[in-house]
C-alpha cells in the first residue's frame, strides 16, 4: 500500500494510461486514489467494470437499473476509498457495494410494483449479445424461461445465483461480496436452483418437446403428483439444519 | 427445507424429499442426519435421482446462459462522466480538507461551499427547493443538516447529481407522477432525470478544464446553471436524439387523443389505427407487424406506432407502450429496426432504442 512515487496530481483531463498506472495492483491504486491520484481510480473502474456490470445486470434483470447501480457503487467506492481496509481484495470490495447497490433497487423495486415485475419485457436485452440463431429453438426458449424465472427469485437467492452458477466466481468469493457465510451462499444456490426447477420439466432440450403442458407433465412421470413443488420449501428455512446464516428468503 | 424426516410439512410427498432438499444436499448444506437420509432416498429412487440430475442441468444452463461480456459504451461513458464530476468536486473544494483526512465530508463540503456561493439562497427558492427536496429524499442528513462524516452508503446520491439537480431549472417536478416516492427509483432516479444529468454530466465535463482554472466551486456551480450554452455544445447526438425521439413520442401520443394518459387508450387505439389489434404477439393483423412486437416481446396493445421513426442514424418501427408499474404517467416508447418486416416472417425486429418517457 505503500505509495512513494510521490506522484503530483495530474490535470483531471490526463485520463490516458500511464505504464506505472496499467502495471500498479488494484490496492496500489487505491491508495494512490485516497493520495489524490486523478488516474488511480479510472484505472481501477476500466479493470473492473465488465464484471460489475454483468453482476447487476443479471442481478436486476434491467438495463437502466443496472447503469444506475453501477453508478452508485463506483461513486460511492470512489468516495469511500479511505474506508477501504484490505481485508478483501478491491475486486471483492467493488463487488460487495455494487451489489449492495443493486439488492437495494430490487427491494426498492419490488416494494413499488403492483406486479412482481416487469422484467420479462428484458428478456432479449438480457440475452444479447451472443445469442446466434445457430442456438436451438429449445434451448433459446429455455433461456428465456430461465431469465424470466430468475427474475421472480427473492433478490438475494438470485445474487447468489448470478454469482456462483451464471458468473462462475467460487462459494467462498460470493459469500465474501455478499457478506454471508459460505453455508448461506450454498443455501440460497440450492433453494434458487430449486424453484427454477419446474423450468426443466417441461422445457428440457431433451425432453418431451411435444409434451408442453403448463402443469409440467412433460416428464415421462408425473412428478408433480408425488414431489411438492418448491416454492412450499424454499421460503422456509430450519435454524437448526448446518445452513449457514440462516436469513429469511 | 427442514431437518425432520421426509414427511415432515407435505403430505403430498409419499415419502420423497423436497425438491429444495434434494439441492440442498448436492449443496451439502444439509444437516448430516438429514443428509444422510435423503442421499439414501436418491440412491434407490428413480424419481429422485432424476431431480438431482435436473438441478445440475440448471445450474449448467444458468452457466451457459448468453449474457453481457462488456460494459455497454454509453454506461461506461456515463460512469466516467460522473466520477470526473466527483474530481471536480474535489478539485473545487481548494483542497481545503487533506486527501487523508475524510473524503466524504470533503466531498461534503465542497458540495455544500459550492450551494452556499453560487446562491446563497438556493435552498429557500423555491423551483430549486422542489428539486431539492425531490432529489434529498433518499438522503435527508444532506439537505438540511449536511452531517459532515456521514459514510457513503451505496444508494446515496452523487453530488453530481444533486448539484445537477439545483443547477438546472427545468421543470422536471412534472415528470415525477404525484405520490411517487423517489425512493422508488432511488434518489432522483427518474429516468428522464437521468438522462438531464447525463446530459449535464457531459456538459459538466467539457467544462471541467474551465472550472478548475477558476478553481471556486461556487462560481462553477454559477456559470453551469446560467450557461446554457454549455448544454447545447456539450449536448452530444445522442441527447439531441433523444429530444427528438420524445418530442416523436409526444406527437404520437397526442395524436392518438391520449393526453389525459389514462389505462383506456389502447382500445382507442384499436379504433384508430387497427382495428383488430389484438393482445398477443402473434396478431398478424395488427398494424404493429408481429416482427417488431415480437422483438420488443411485449403482449399488451400498444398506445401508439409510427412506422417512419428514426434515432440517429437508426431508421425503424417507433412503438409505445404505457409503462409497466405506472400506466398513468409514463410511457415506454420502443425502436425497433423494420427491416425483418420485410424480411422473413420469422424473423424478429431488434429493438434499437429503449426509453421511458412521462406522459403529458
Amino acid at each position: 500500500m505503500s505509495e512513494d512515487h510521490g506522484d503530483e496530481p495530474r490535470p483531471a483531463q490526463a485520463r490516458d494510461r500511464h505504464a506505472d498506472t496499467a502495471e500498479a495492483t488494484d490496492a496500489e491504486l487505491l491508495a494512490r486514489h485516497v493520495e489524490g491520484d486523478r488516474d488511480a481510480f479510472a484505472e481501477i473502474v476500466r479493470r473492473h467494470r465488465d464484471r460489475l456490470w454483468a453482476v447487476a445486470l443479471r442481478t436486476l434483470g434491467d438495463r437502466e437499473e443496472a447503469a444506475d447501480a453501477v453508478q452508485d457503487a463506483l461513486v460511492s467506492a470512489y468516495r469511500g476509498a479511505h474506508t477501504f481496509r484490505g481485508r478483501a481484495a478491491v475486486t471483492t470490495w467493488l463487488h460487495r457495494i455494487t451489489v449492495n447497490a443493486c439488492l437495494d433497487r430490487a427491494r426498492k423495486a419490488a416494494s413499488r410494483r403492483s406486479a412482481p415485475t416487469d422484467d420479462t419485457e428484458h428478456l432479449e436485452q438480457l440475452l444479447e449479445p451472443h445469442e446466434s440463431a445457430a442456438v436451438p429453438a429449445e434451448r433459446r426458449d429455455l433461456n428465456r424461461q430461465l431469465v424470466a424465472a430468475l427474475a421472480q427469485l427473492p433478490a438475494e437467492q438470485r445474487a447468489a445465483l448470478v454469482l456462483v452458477d451464471m458468473q462462475g466466481y467460487p462459494v467462498a468469493e460470493a459469500a465474501a461480496v455478499l457478506e454471508v457465510a459460505v453455508g448461506t451462499v450454498k443455501s440460497r444456490c440450492a433453494r434458487g436452483r430449486a424453484r427454477l426447477l419446474p423450468l426443466l420439466t417441461h422445457l428440457r432440450p431433451n425432453g418431451d418437446a411435444e409434451d408442453k403442458e403448463p402443469s409440467g407433465r412433460g416428464r415421462n412421470r408425473s412428478r408433480e403428483a408425488s414431489v411438492p413443488p418448491p416454492t412450499s420449501a424454499t421460503d422456509t428455512e430450519s435454524p437448526g439444519a448446518v445452513q449457514g446464516g440462516g436469513e429469511p428468503a | 427445507m427442514t431437518s425432520t424426516p421426509f414427511t415432515s410439512g407435505d403430505p403430498n410427498t409419499d415419502g420423497h424429499p423436497d425438491v429444495a432438499d434434494i439441492s440442498a444436499l448436492t449443496e451439502g448444506v444439509l444437516s448430516p442426519e438429514r443428509s444422510a437420509d435423503v442421499r439414501a432416498h436418491v440412491a434407490e429412487c428413480s424419481l429422485c435421482a432424476d431431480v438431482e440430475n435436473s438441478l445440475q442441468e440448471i445450474q449448467g444452463a444458468l452457466g451457459t446462459l448468453p449474457g453481457p461480456t462488456r460494459m455497454p459504451a454509453d454506461i461506461a461513458g456515463r460512469i466516467d462522466a460522473a466520477l470526473a464530476a466527483e474530481a471536480l468536486l474535489d478539485a473545487s473544494s481548494l483542497s481545503s480538507a487533506p486527501a487523508q483526512g475524510s473524503p466524504v465530508s470533503r466531498e461534503t463540503g465542497s458540495a455544500a461551499e459550492a450551494d452556499a456561493a453560487s446562491t446563497a439562497s438556493d435552498a429557500p427558492e423555491p423551483g430549486e427547493s422542489e428539486e431539492s427536496v425531490q432529489h434529498h429524499i433518499g438522503s435527508p442528513s444532506r439537505s438540511g443538516d449536511r452531517a459532515p462524516d456521514q459514510p457513503a452508503p451505496v444508494s446515496r446520491e452523487t453530488g453530481a447529481r444533486r448539484t445537477a439537480a439545483s443547477s438546472r431549472g427545468e421543470s422536471r417536478t412534472s415528470t415525477r407522477p404525484p405520490g411517487r416516492s423517489s425512493a422508488g427509483a432511488g434518489p432522483g432516479r427518474d429516468r428522464n432525470t437521468q438522462r438531464s444529468g447525463r446530459r449535464w454530466r457531459r456538459a459538466l465535463l467539457a467544462g471541467a478544464g474551465a472550472v478548475v482554472l477558476l478553481g471556486i466551486g461556487g462560481i462553477a456551480v454559477q456559470s453551469f446553471s446560467s450557461s446554457s450554452s454549455s448544454e447545447t455544445s456539450a449536448a452530444s447526438d445522442s441527447s439531441r436524439a433523444d429530444t427528438a425521439l420524445r418530442h416523436h413520442v409526444d406527437h404520437l401520443l397526442a395524436k392518438n387523443g391520449s393526453h389525459n394518459g389514462d389505462t383506456s387508450t389502447s382500445p382507442r387505439l384499436k379504433s384508430t389505427q387497427s382495428p383488430s389489434a389484438d393482445s398477443t404477439m402473434t396478431g398478424g393483423t395488427s398494424t404493429v407487424p408481429s416482427c417488431v412486437r415480437k422483438g420488443i416481446g411485449r403482449t399488451e396493445s400498444p398506445v401508439a406506432a409510427d412506422s417512419q421513426a428514426s434515432y440517429k442514424s437508426h431508421r425503424g418501427y417507433l412503438v409505445v407502450y404505457p409503462h409497466r408499474g405506472d400506466k398513468t404517467h409514463r410511457v415506454d416508447a420502443y425502436l425497433v429496426n423494420s427491416s425483418c418486416v420485410s424480411g422473413d416472417g420469422g424473423s424478429t425486429g431488434k429493438v434499437l432504442v429503449k426509453r421511458t418517457y412521462p406522459r403529458h
